[in-house]
């Protein structure tokens, strides 16, 4: 199995079946798998709409507000997962939350996901513009993991958030939210 | 051909570094929403940017909360005599000025404004001070999800909408039976008759229960996902087999209201079987000695597990079965739970 520190991304797949071209903000232009490419529900959307219309196989497919770097990862994370996961039919807003609780982030997202804070924004946003939704939960949640272990200080800083509050105004949200800020203790907890 | 020609353009300034205020709403209420309730309103003093982005109303379609109510604190040296007196002992864990009622008044305050009518997914995260609960300690965990459960959806109003329900790291104590009780709540006319005033409409159905790393008290077997959970209050059991662990934990489980009791039964057991492994060969013959020291009434009460969970008992009359003959080594563990657990009969049947 590849992991996701050793995967490199390549231009050219090499596997037979139709290859879809698509081409970033800068310009370049990746062919992918049909089955990687169709897990972007854009892409997806985009190739059935072409079909309708008898599109040609020379299209390109451009993604213009996708760069080369984040794409190069994205691709990455896609066929990793084509090539692991079930197909599944979309899910209600509702079972998609059940399927996240249910599936902790697994080792292999984890180590994908092991990068820059600003990175993994930039491939959520991808993900979100490219609708690739298990992506974009990942990243959320990963997200969020780390807001927990922060500190309010913390997080400005980290983020570099001003304080617009005045001295009053803060005190007086702590009030308003003591009823629910006695965090327990946690113990060996990963969720 | 563009992908999209109406995009929002927010990858557009990318060469900078990107920071989390650069994301839009949709994607902060995103991240907001996988928070636990403190978090949410912890972090609302961050700026008046996220004070109002965590104060969105859409954030309440999801709760969750971590739960620590401390049960170390009382039944520490809780010695198992019937059923009965188990559940009184606990009732305890709900009644301040004891540190865990307090806690547990705390945490019904907290979920009480948390859940809305909004809010359709409720996830508790049991937080646990140690591994070594006893049967005490374990029935009162559960005594407080349950009731926070059904408190939250079948009494107060606001929570008539909740059809998902998330428990993590759970004890099952008398659990799942409940749970899959919550299934058939729609039309429960005793739960409306009980609480006309505070619930005028009936709760949405639930449509589905997960729980994971849920920690299960072997006992269980016998008094907890049956289909009536007193079904062998006649019979006295030594809790824990020597020859067991205390403890099993299934990773996870998602209950959909087709799940039948049976299959519930069923599944639960397939996993605890695969968790529990095999027994040692010796068993076989603590069993046979066993079952002919048995009384009359306690043997009839073997006859009926067997029938009622024994593959090749199944379509047997109760009399025909010989316990002599009986090949404990082709019972399933979750059966020979049953045998090696069993002390005696409490109550003639």
């Amino acid at each position: 199995m590849s992991t996701a520190a050793s995967s490199s991304t390549s231009e050219t797949i090499a596997e037979p079946g139709l290859k879809i071209k698509v081409s970033t903000k800068e310009g370049e232009v990746f062919e992918l798998d049909e089955k990687v490419a169709k897990m972007s529900q854009v892409i997806r959307g985009i190739l059935e709409d072409l079909g309708e219309q008898n599109g040609g196989d020379d299209s390109v497919l451009p993604l213009t507000q996708v760069e080369t770097r984040i794409f190069r990862k994205i691709l990455v994370w896609l066929k990793y997962h084509a090539g692991h996961d079930k197909e599944e039919a979309p899910k209600a807003e509702e079972d998609e939350i059940i399927a996240r609780f249910c599936e902790e982030i697994p080792e292999w997202d984890q180590k994908f996901l092991n990068v820059d804070q600003a990175v993994i924004l930039e491939i959520m946003l991808a993900a979100d513009y490219l609708d690739i939704k298990k992506l974009r939960g990942l990243c959320c949640k990963t997200v969020a993991n780390i807001l927990k272990t922060k500190t309010v200080e913390q997080i400005r800083e980290m983020y570099g958030i001003e304080n617009d509050f005045t001295p009053e105004e803060e005190e007086e949200i702590r009030k308003q939210t003591a009823w629910c800020e006695d965090e327990p203790p946690r113990q060996g907890s990963n969720h | 051909m563009r992908v999209n020609t109406e995009m929002d353009g927010y990858l557009a300034n990318a060469q900078r570094t990107f920071e989390l205020g650069d994301l839009p709403d949709e994607l902060m209420l995103e991240i907001f929403i996988e928070l636990e309730i403190h978090h949410q309103h912890r972090l609302r003093r961050v700026s008046k940017e996220w004070m109002e982005e965590l104060s969105s109303i859409r954030l309440q379609k999801v709760v969750r909360m971590d739960i620590f109510v401390p049960v170390s604190a009382f039944d520490t040296d809780y010695k198992f005599t019937t059923f009965s007196d188990l559940k009184s002992n606990v009732i305890a864990v709900r009644r301040p000025p004891s540190e865990s009622g307090v806690r547990y008044t705390a945490h019904y305050q907290q979920l009480s404004k948390a859940v809305t009518p909004r809010t359709k997914v409720l996830q508790l995260n049991w937080i646990e001070p140690t591994e070594n609960y006893n049967l005490s300690q374990s029935m009162a965990s559960w005594y407080v999800i349950w009731s926070f459960v059904v408190l939250q959806r079948d009494v107060r109003p606001n929570g008539v909408n909740l059809t998902h329900i998330l428990l993590d790291n759970m004890t099952a104590f008398e659990g799942l039976h409940n749970l899959s009780n919550l299934f058939q709540r729609r039309d429960d006319a005793e739960a409306m008759r009980r609480h006309p005033r505070s619930n005028p409409l009936p709760p949405k159905p639930v449509s589905a229960i997960a729980f994971r790393r849920c920690r299960f008290e072997l006992i269980g077997l016998f008094v907890s996902f049956f289909r009536n959970p007193f079904a062998y209050q006649d019979c006295d059991f030594k809790l824990l087999p020597e020859d067991c662990s205390s403890w099993v934990r299934i990773p996870l489980r998602v209950l959909r209201p087709d799940t039948s009791a049976r299959e519930l039964e069923e599944n639960l057991l397939q996993d605890l079987e695969h968790l529990v492994g095999d027994f040692d060969p010796s068993i076989v013959g603590t069993l046979t000695a066993k079952s002919n020291s048995l009384p009359e009434d306690a043997k009839l009460r073997w006859k009926k597990e067997l029938k009622r969970n024994g593959t090749h008992y199944s379509s047997s009359k109760i009399d025909d079965i010989d316990l002599e003959t009986v090949e404990w080594k082709n019972l399933r563990p979750s059966s020979l739970l049953f045998f090696l657990s069993f002390k005696n009969i409490i109550v003639s049947v």
